[in-house]
């Protein structure tokens, strides 16, 4: 968090925008992670803190799409945080109590679809959100990953064949 | 299972947890404006301590030197004994080596008191000429304002002296020569030591 090694005033409305358009896709996906609301609310300014410093840099570069930086750098400050030891020492069994309470009015199968995706191990769990959840490319998601593309493909059906065995899935989906 | 089914049942699901005007701008505060890292300033109050601890070492230090000073000094005082007390022979003998090192003209008035002195044991031109050479009172003249006023001499320019007239070169050349011909006498008032050499009054 660091004012002076930030982008200069001229693109702080940029990075507003950038923050208005990703902020709660980023917001989500840290809780799909960390199945904790503060720990995803922690996450995401962490993300946007990095995005801010890291802006400049990252137009210079110009590597990949905005979208897939962001969603990069949320899974590493993700994975950040599931690797600390509170973390690991921190209770998991709340993950329903902490989902919060939907704005419609949800089926039983979608909840379940749910439960089952946030139980997935991490690696699964993670090729699952960024391509169906996030929509991107199979290349973006390698590349978020840090993965080769056969790698993102064999993890994908792999975590499809999880969700499918899911109790309360039978294979409907 | 599609995209859209996935997409579908997470966005359903996650439909209550959203980024709020509030928070969003209360974390683009902190982002952007927040948590600046700034150089260390120095505090007024550091610097105050700093000063304050720097006067105190140096009013120790001070202190301590003086006193390690002033004992020597008295140790000395008590060897030699005070100038008031001195007999006419002391007093004409430190005028004898004034006048050898050229601090004092070898004048009539000075030959006139050193044959008074030891003829008739009689110390009062002897203490006069001195008290002037000292610009102090007999009593006020102690072995320090002696030194103080012969280094003073020796080191015209480093010593501020109550005359207050730098000394010539020539001036200088005379007084070390003085002072390497004293320093064979039993009067060693020239070492330039820091402590004071021992004292010897013939």
């Amino acid at each position: 968090m660091n004012n002076a090694s930030g982008p200069s005033g001229a693109q702080e409305a940029r990075f507003e925008q950038l923050m208005r358009d990703y902020e709660t896709e980023v917001l989500r996906l840290c809780f799909l992670y960390l199945t904790d609301r503060s720990l995803a609310e922690d996450a995401m300014q962490d993300t946007f803190t990095k995005v801010w410093r890291h802006l400049e840099r990252f137009e210079r570069r110009n590597d990949c799409s905005i979208k897939t930086w962001i969603m990069r750098i949320a899974v590493n400050t993700c994975k950040d945080y599931l690797r600390s030891g509170w973390f690991k020492r921190r209770k998991q069994t709340c993950a329903l109590e902490e989902i919060p309470p939907a704005l419609t009015s949800i089926s039983q199968d979608s909840r379940e679809l749910f439960l089952d995706v946030l139980r997935l191990p991490e690696k699964y769990k993670s090729a699952i959100l960024l391509y169906y959840y996030q929509e991107l490319t199979t290349e973006e998601v390698a590349k978020t990953l840090g993965i080769s593309r056969p790698t993102l493909n064999r993890r994908l059906q792999k975590a499809y064949s999880l969700l499918r065995c899911a109790p309360g899935e039978g294979g409907s989906l | 299972m599609n995209r859209k089914t996935v997409r579908q049942c997470l966005e359903e699901n996650l439909s209550g947890l959203y980024v709020t005007e509030r928070k969003h701008r209360m974390i683009m505060r902190e982002i952007t404006t927040g948590g600046k890292t700034v150089k260390r300033k120095v505090s007024w109050s550091l610097i105050l301590a700093c000063v304050l601890i720097l006067a105190l070492a140096g009013a120790a230090y001070a202190m301590i030197s003086w006193r390690q000073m002033a004992e020597t000094t008295a140790q000395l005082e008590s060897q030699v004994g005070y100038f008031e007390t001195w007999d006419a022979e002391q007093k004409a003998e430190l005028l004898q080596q004034l006048v050898a090192c050229g601090e004092m003209e070898n004048s009539e008035e000075v030959q006139k008191a050193l044959a008074e002195a030891s003829a008739q044991q009689d110390d009062t031109r002897v203490t006069s000429l001195l008290e002037n050479w000292m610009e102090l009172p007999e009593d006020a003249i102690t072995l320090m304002s002696i030194m103080e006023t012969f280094w003073a001499s020796l080191n015209p320019g480093r010593w501020k002296t109550r005359r207050g007239t730098a000394k010539s070169s020539s001036r200088q050349d005379a007084l070390v020569a003085m002072k390497k011909s004293i320093c064979s006498q039993p009067l060693r008032i020239c070492s330039r030591k820091k402590r004071w050499p021992s004292l010897k009054m013939p």
